[in-house]
């Protein structure tokens, strides 16, 4: 091999010496490689000036790669120099947002909620979706096992987490006066809106708790999965997730200066596609 | 005189807080829980870290290293305090922990990371004992097939009676609640597997494969890869790298939610009093999908922008 051409040369009782033909160019050029790779990646993150996370049980979208891009393309588009990362797990997104503080969060309004004061969470935007900053929750059964509202009390409920007042949430705020008791439920938590409809289907547990643009989207490809199961009960209105901003990172002038970027973008009849993946057809000031 | 007494009363008083059983620390009387490993395992660290983030119980870890007698002391430590719950990760943790709680059987157990928990008769004879085993559920593979692909509806499974006769069975019920039709053709010798699916190819517009010893071999997976796109089939598997070798589709399970669904079942159990009789085995609930895009192409599945962003990654 041409990388091993060390060539030992005698010469009367010398010790040999060692020509390292073609090695000390070679070791020249893996140098400079390597500085310039790790100035391309010290230039990125450099330049990346907003670290921006993501968290949605509730969304349909779990392809984070195609997210990412998606994000990076309408980032890079309106001159916003930052970094994208989407999180599937709750746990992981609380670790990472308090091991690296991000600047601005995509989250559900459950976790502005819980989590907001102690992260100092200030929201800019709510999300629309079909043109409203809500959404509705249904409590679904299977059509075999029709429960009713007071007979799922000790009956296991599938749902996406809500934080860590999730049936406290459900039952005071969401479904309140309706006679349901999620405390007296046995929940389990799935990663995704659609998991959680499709351990119904599949007779896994007793009742799944579902975004109503989850069971839209599923009934559009494929109606059979909706067709075993019925409504038991719907939530008030659930407000969409807020885009919102970490205190001390960015200032108000730059907080509207985002707020414009991300309604104009949205506002305008072609929407990028992460919102497109996402579901978000425009965005409102938040209050 | 009395400035004395009423400081030698505070002091033993103080002495007997400390030291009186239940009083050592105010947060003793907290239930915990214990994490069982069968061994120091990367493949454990996501399911048990999760599990720690969200069961909102002190989590405290053992180890077995992989031998029950590698520290003779452990049982004791871990009983030194009574568990609210065992979690234990992989089948030797899951065995010791059915063993050693078979005189405790007030202190539930859930095992996960246990592949084929059947042959470890985990459930026989204790109702202590819940688990999530380690395989989705077959109707979650169908119910995704029909969400990549609405128009197939004959899945042929080519699989081992001794090996698979329950999962199948199973998938039965999915089968029919989709609107599907499952083909099965039982073999017992590997060597079978190439002639059956040719028989099969020419009537079924889909193909589930089972991780069956049996039938699933590497020399199989490489030559159903070509066959598949040969009879334009469409193959479901459960593991990533199948759709990576180019099978167009696998779901295999999410490890990073199995210790948030273990939480969610500790919690109910500990804290709901459900009976860890009502639980038994659970599927995990969460999956991961992977598509081959280019597999979908050349059988010409056409797959919608809403099915791919349901998948979590699309292999090109």
């Amino acid at each position: 091999m041409r990388f091993l051409d060390i060539l030992p040369t005698f010469q009367g009782d010398r010790p040999p010496k060692i020509k390292y033909r073609g090695l000390r160019w070679k070791s020249s050029i893996s140098l400079i490689s390597f500085l310039l790779v790790l100035l391309l990646i010290f230039s990125v993150y450099a330049a990346a000036k907003y670290q921006f996370y993501y968290f949605n049980p509730d969304s349909v979208q779990s392809n984070f790669s195609l997210l990412t891009k998606g994000f990076g393309e309408f980032l890079n588009k309106v001159g916003l120099e930052a970094t994208f990362q989407a999180f599937a797990q709750k746990n992981d997104f609380d670790r990472r947002i308090k091991e690296k503080q991000p600047d601005l969060v995509l989250v559900p309004s459950w976790y502005y909620q819980s989590y907001g004061e102690s992260l100092g969470l200030t929201p800019l935007l709510s999300s629309l979706e079909n043109g409203k900053t809500t959404y509705t929750k249904v409590l679904l059964v299977r059509k075999t096992q029709p429960y009713t509202m007071d007979q799922l009390k000790g009956k296991t409920v599938a749902m996406t987490t809500m934080g860590p007042d999730t049936e406290e949430l459900l039952s005071n705020n969401y479904f309140n006066g309706q006679g349901l008791d999620f405390s007296a439920m046995n929940i389990i938590i799935t990663p995704k809106d659609a998991d959680a409809l499709y351990a119904l289907a599949l007779g896994q547990v007793d009742a799944a708790l579902d975004g109503q643009s989850t069971l839209s989207m599923v009934g559009s490809v494929n109606q059979r999965v909706l067709s075993v199961t019925q409504e038991v009960a719907s939530s008030s209105p659930v407000p969409t997730p807020l885009l919102c901003a970490m205190s001390g990172s960015i200032d108000s002038v730059e907080m509207a200066r985002l707020q414009k970027i991300f309604m104009d973008k949205g506002a305008k009849g072609n929407l990028p596609e992460y919102m497109k993946m996402l579901q978000i057809n425009g965005w409102q000031k938040a209050l | 005189m009395v400035g004395k007494k009423l400081f030698n009363t505070a002091l033993s008083f103080l002495f007997l807080l400390l030291f009186l059983p239940g009083t050592v620390s105010a947060g003793s009387d907290e239930p915990w829980i214990a994490v069982l490993l069968s061994d120091t395992e990367k493949a454990y660290d996501i399911p048990v870290r999760s599990f720690t983030d969200s069961v909102a119980m002190e989590v405290r870890t053992f180890n077995l290293h992989g031998d029950i007698r590698h520290d003779p002391t452990l049982k004791s430590r871990l009983f030194k305090e009574k568990p609210a719950l065992i979690f234990a990760l992989g089948a030797k943790a899951a065995f010791v922990a059915k063993l050693w709680t078979n005189d405790k059987q007030d202190i539930p157990v859930i095992f996960a990371m246990v592949i084929n928990w059947q042959k470890y008769n985990l459930l026989e004879g204790q109702a202590n004992m819940v688990g999530i085993s380690s395989e989705v559920n077959p109707g979650n593979q169908f119910l995704n097939l029909s969400m990549f692909a609405p128009q197939i509806k004959r899945i042929g499974v080519i699989y081992c009676p001794v090996h698979s006769a329950e999962i199948v069975e199973q998938a039965k019920n999915a089968v029919k609640m989709l609107g599907m039709e499952l083909v099965e053709r039982p073999i017992q010798r590997g060597q079978d597997f190439r002639r059956i699916y040719r028989q099969l190819s020419t009537i079924v517009d889909g193909l589930w494969i089972l991780n069956d010893p049996v039938t699933f071999t590497v020399e199989n997976m490489v030559w159903l890869e070509k066959r598949c796109l040969a009879d334009r089939l469409v193959c479901i598997g459960q593991s990533k790298e199948l759709a990576e070798i180019g099978l167009m589709l696998s779901v295999r399970p999410d490890v990073s939610n199995i210790g948030v669904q273990a939480a969610s079942m500790a919690k109910n159990i500990v804290k709901r009093g459900q009976s860890p009789v009502s639980i038994g085995v659970m599927e995990p609930l969460g999956t991961q999908i992977y598509v081959n895009r280019r597999t979908a192409d050349r059988i010409g599945i056409e797959l919608s922008d809403q099915t791919l962003n349901m998948a979590t990654e699309v292999i090109n």
